[in-house]
């Protein structure tokens, strides 16, 4: 009898995998069955990452697991702490939710097996390669993980709309240096070291000689983790790439894809490069000074855009920007802070993205002026929308307050005026953007919520779909006849995961103290800042 | 001009393969932001690529060394063994780079069967532009 709980850390990444690979083979003889088995693989391994982090909680012990039963140096090494755990547990979760989002619009734009089952197969790809990042002790497997993900996000949004194509070719070459940059970084502290596991690298470079070269290791890693996690001025990929995408997978790609690398530049940057010198002094003034840069950027290119994924895509820049800032910060509030954001901003983002993928089903609307009087069509996606514009705003109760919270506690306990300012004018910037759409959504004259769209309610959306030619296979999709019954907004497999996006923002508001105090400060403590 | 090969030789195996590995990899960024042709940028994506592997692969070079091959688990002389992990670790990156290139492959084929054109110019003229 194998013990299972000893093997749970390889078993989050193993089932997704599975999934991935298997799923063609299965769906050759039904249909739908390879869908189903990727939604299960996704489940289990969400099972399997609440029951590890559950553990470790309990424990207080990280967990150290051993591939092929090789130690490190020598073998790779997983690790699982309480800040990985919890971003496992996210990964996880929005993968899961969004395997599930993605079924209607199969429905209502009946593929060939091929491309369905395609679509499943990177779904799944693309959450093996996140949870690896997140999962992994050691620098070369973590480059092999970030290729994973990036090769099944190309796939993703070059299969969304007409110009995904384009958007995912120019996310192809900056993903390409970004990685390659990695790599270099990689190869300068392994000939500087030896030694490609973290824990061991931090111990090597505590006593290295060769500084200049560390230097240039971690210029190259801060490069690579920033083109990935979409930091200031690397984002050029971002907009298009993220406004573009499959609407079903965008949740995914906005929410969790830049928090993985996010969370990688923490971990390189605490964990191995902690003790090497002048390399932290040098992180804090650049991260700092490009964190302000993009938070600014990102939260005034906002306003000038109209289309909804456009604003939620350049806001990321700017929520991106919160979490470099809380790096730069750099004490244990500073970094509880990056860390509650990463988890907070992954939900709102990914539920805000639910909401404009729900918009695009039904309506096929995708510009704020068109959102008019859609609250009494579609009551629950507009309180998900509400509920996560609040949060990235910052209101008390929902989680963006508090990560913004610990953020500015850590900065006045640096005495960091300068950050404390920046995070209240950004958070002014996009009360403006977002209590726009919100007024938009109240206040406009409805132009597609009248009528039910599958009785000839039509007439509007082809009117739209001349002015704005790229609305293409978006506007087609919304056409078809609904399969789903008319009593529910929208079919139950958008419902829950809208619903689960919003309830986990008020649960991570709500638990923030317990989330901080049990969970992120004492691995923050003991592993990032010993 | 014995000695003037000596003394090259000495001067690559120095700093002056890296330098060549370097100039290989600035060749690979500036086509890939000049270069209009989308054909174009990929083929110095991969020069970009290469150029890390033959980076990793010089700094696991020892002279004078032999196969990192034991004999019936007997380990003859290791000490003049080349270091084998670094070939390893790029066996694993060109084969990462093979699939990078291919996608982008199929994402260009699927751009001219859209625009009708991989020229960035023509693309933006027509509208793909953000």
């Amino acid at each position: 009898m194998i013990n299972i709980m000893a093997h749970l850390p390889v078993l989050v990444i193993a089932l997704p995998l599975c999934g991935a690979v298997l799923c063609p083979l299965v769906s050759w003889h039904h249909a739908a069955a390879g869908k189903r088995m990727v939604m299960t693989c996704l489940f289990l391994s969400l099972v399997c990452a609440v029951t590890q982090l559950a553990g470790i909680i309990r424990t207080g012990e990280p967990v150290h697991y051993y591939l092929g039963g090789w130690h490190p140096p020598y073998g790779i090494e997983f690790v699982v702490d309480g800040v990985n755990g919890a971003v496992i547990v996210l990964v996880a979760a929005i993968s899961w939710m969004t395997s599930l989002y993605s079924s209607p619009f199969e429905r209502a734009n009946p593929r060939k097996w091929f491309q369905s089952t395609g679509y499943y197969c990177l779904i799944s790809f693309l959450a093996v390669g996140l949870l690896g990042m997140s999962t992994t002790g050691d620098a070369f497997n973590l480059y092999v993980f970030m290729e994973i993900t990036a090769i099944s996000g190309y796939g993703l949004i070059a299969i969304g709309e007409e110009k995904g194509p384009i958007a995912a070719f120019r996310y192809l070459m900056a993903g390409t240096i970004g990685a390659s940059m990695y790599l270099l970084g990689v190869g300068f502290l392994y000939a500087a070291t030896g030694t490609l596991n973290m824990a061991d690298l931090a111990a090597h470079l505590e006593s290295a000689h060769s500084g200049n070269l560390i230097v240039l290791a971690a210029a190259c890693m801060i490069v690579g983790f920033g083109i990935k996690m979409a930091l200031f001025p690397l984002h050029g990929w971002q907009p298009a790439a993220h406004s573009y995408a499959h609407p079903s997978a965008d949740p995914m790609i906005a929410g969790i894809m830049i928090k993985v690398p996010a969370y990688g530049m923490l971990r390189f940057f605490y964990c191995v490069f902690r003790d090497a010198g002048p390399v932290m002094d040098l992180f804090f003034d650049v991260i700092g000074i490009l964190g302000i840069c993009g938070i600014l950027y990102g939260s005034l290119k906002a306003l000038r855009y109209s289309t909804y994924n456009k604003i939620l895509a350049f806001s990321s820049i700017g929520q991106v920007g919160y979490i470099a800032v809380g790096f730069a910060i750099g004490n244990v509030y500073g970094l509880a802070g990056a860390v509650l954001h990463i988890l907070s901003h992954a939900f709102m983002k990914t539920g805000l993205f639910y909401t404009s993928g729900a918009l695009k089903y039904k309506y096929g609307v995708h510009v704020t002026d068109d959102f008019g009087q859609v609250y009494r069509k579609m009551p629950q996606t507009s309180l998900t929308l509400i509920i996560c514009a609040l949060s990235m705003i910052g209101l008390p109760p929902f989680a963006g307050f508090f990560s913004k919270w610990y953020l500015a506690l850590g900065a006045i306990q640096n005495g960091q005026w300068y950050f404390v300012a920046v995070l209240i004018v950004s958070s002014l910037l996009s009360a403006i953007y977002f209590f726009r759409i919100i007024e938009k959504l109240f206040m406009n004259r409805a132009t597609v919520a009248e009528g039910e769209p599958s009785h000839g309610g039509h007439e509007p959306l082809r009117k739209a779909a001349e002015e704005h030619e790229n609305f293409g296979r978006v506007h087609i999709m919304a056409r078809k006849k609904h399969h789903f019954d008319g009593h529910s907004e929208l079919p139950w497999q958008m419902m829950v995961p809208l619903a689960l996006a919003a309830l986990a923002i008020i649960g991570l508001g709500l638990g923030n103290a317990w989330l901080v105090g049990e969970v992120l400060k004492p691995t923050l403590m003991e592993v990032f800042l010993a | 001009m014995n000695d003037i090969i000596i003394r090259l030789e000495v001067l690559l195996a120095d700093w002056g393969i890296y330098m060549l590995t370097f100039i290989l990899f600035a060749i690979g960024i500036y086509g890939m932001i000049v270069c209009s042709n989308y054909m174009k940028k990929l083929m110095c994506m991969n020069i970009m690529q290469v150029a890390i592997i033959f980076f990793f692969l010089t700094f696991g070079q020892k002279e004078g060394a032999t196969l990192p091959v034991t004999i019936a688990s007997d380990y003859i002389n290791a000490e003049t063994y080349i270091n084998p992990l670094p070939h390893a670790l790029m066996l694993t990156a060109i084969v990462v780079s093979l699939g990078v290139t291919g996608v982008g492959l199929a994402l260009l084929m699927k751009i001219r069967d859209i625009y009708g054109t991989i020229e960035e110019e023509e693309i933006t003229g027509k509208g793909g532009n953000s």
